[in-house]
């Protein structure tokens, strides 16, 4: 198993993530200021974020009301769907 | 039998978006009965009722509540359901027998100010796997339910604009008993509504909410607070994201688990709450009573209830 290093842009907080569990998964377990969470299932889109640098595995669908596909183009993501491939810096969008 | 016209919530389609996912966490962990799958959709039953199936679910882009049915209990109620909702001016729509749901007799969709849509039927076939019914025993087949061992479906918490008329249908249409209200942050009307057509605490409910058609939770019930407690437990051994409880409403007086389907759904798993005649009167919540309302023991209202929805 890896472990990587996501940094919270607005707080310059980091955080390391497993590369089987969801990025939202970690910031929850570190507890991390600003974080907005809600269904953990792709369901909600209250955990959307903008992946600023780096790259990420999508393991689950998100719901298309939430997240279209110009969204992942531009690296707006819900972080309950992704798991880090490297490390990453995010932004919160909500 | 004196129970007639609308009998209960008896049974909801949900969108989902991973079907294999979905199947796993329905059947597996919350225990009811696979019945059977058609094209994109996949057939559940509690393991305490009669009709064929009472739960659906459809795969999707996007989760929520495509419909909930309520059994209504014989043509001449569903016959003058039809006229007093065209007279109340909602659309309205006849869905042919045994068409998107198996086993089902013909259906009236309703489409609710509040940007839900209802079904309203009579007719529906006997599961393959009842409950016994002669000399039966009191776990079906002698077997222990599986998982959580939801027994049936219960509820629904619809989300929605127009709640103040919608209500006004559910009541002058459908007759249903008003079994609780939240007043609004104002006092002017209530934000809030709990509806039953049955001895259920409620069968429906319906928040005011700017986006329509939206659903917060729907709900299966068990058996008692041991039940509750023991469903807790396999949540937590499955990873299932917990959102509230258990615990206990202050409203109704049940005993609930709050917790999140794979999709994103809100599921509960509901005990208890008071029986319902229709003779009640309303109780009434102020909306600073909001948080014993819903957390009875906390008092507090979680941070996320009012705002995560599908």
């Amino acid at each position: 198993m890896v472990s990587y290093q996501i940094e919270v842009s607005s707080s310059g907080e980091r955080i390391s993530c497993k590369d089987d569990e969801s990025v939202l998964r970690a910031l929850y377990r570190n507890n991390i200021k600003g974080i907005v969470y809600g269904c953990f299932g792709g369901g909600c889109g209250r955990c959307k974020i903008q992946v600023i640098d780096g790259t990420w595995n999508q393991f689950k669908p998100m719901s298309a009301e939430h997240i279209s596909a110009d969204n992942l183009k531009n690296g707006l993501v819900l972080a309950c769907c992704i798991t880090p491939t490297s490390d990453l810096r995010i932004r919160f969008v909500l | 039998m004196a129970l007639k016209g609308l009998l209960r919530a008896s049974m909801a389609q949900v969108r989902v978006l991973n079907i294999d996912d979905s199947v796993h966490f329905y059947r597996d962990v919350l225990g009811l009965v696979e019945v059977g799958r058609a094209g994109d959709k996949v057939f559940f039953k509690g393991y305490d009722e009669f009709d064929h199936h009472t739960f659906a679910i459809r795969k999707a882009d996007k989760p929520g509540l495509d419909f909930l049915a309520f059994k209504v209990s014989d043509n001449g109620y569903l016959d003058a359901f039809e006229a007093k909702t065209k007279a109340f001016g909602l659309p309205i729509e006849t869905i042919a027998p045994n068409s998107d749901q198996p086993g089902y007799g013909k259906r009236l969709a309703v489409s609710l100010p509040n940007g839900h849509r209802i079904d309203l039927f009579v007719d529906v076939e006997q599961a393959k796997q009842t409950p016994g019914l002669h000399n039966p025993e009191v776990l079906p087949n002698g077997k222990l339910p599986v998982g959580c061992g939801c027994i049936a479906f219960d509820h629904a918490l619809l989300f929605g604009p127009n709640s103040a008329q919608t209500v006004k249908y559910f009541r002058e249409v459908l007759e249903m008993g008003l079994v609780e209200v939240l007043k609004a942050p104002d006092g002017n009307g209530d934000i809030c509504s709990w509806l039953t057509g049955s001895n259920r605490p409620h069968d429906v409910a319906v928040l005011e909410f700017e986006q329509p058609g939206k659903v917060h939770h729907f709900a299966f019930k068990l058996e008692d607070w041991n039940h509750i407690g023991r469903c807790a437990d396999f949540l937590t051994m499955n990873d299932v994201v917990i959102d509230a409880g258990p615990m206990r409403h202050g409203i109704t007086r049940g005993y609930t688990i709050y917790f999140f389907d794979p999709s994103g759904n809100r599921v509960e798993t509901f005990a208890g709450g008071y029986a319902y005649y229709p003779d009640m009167p309303t109780r009434v919540w102020d909306f600073d009573q909001v948080g014993k309302g819903i957390f009875y023991y906390s008092r507090r209202l979680q941070d996320n209830y009012l705002t995560v929805v599908t």
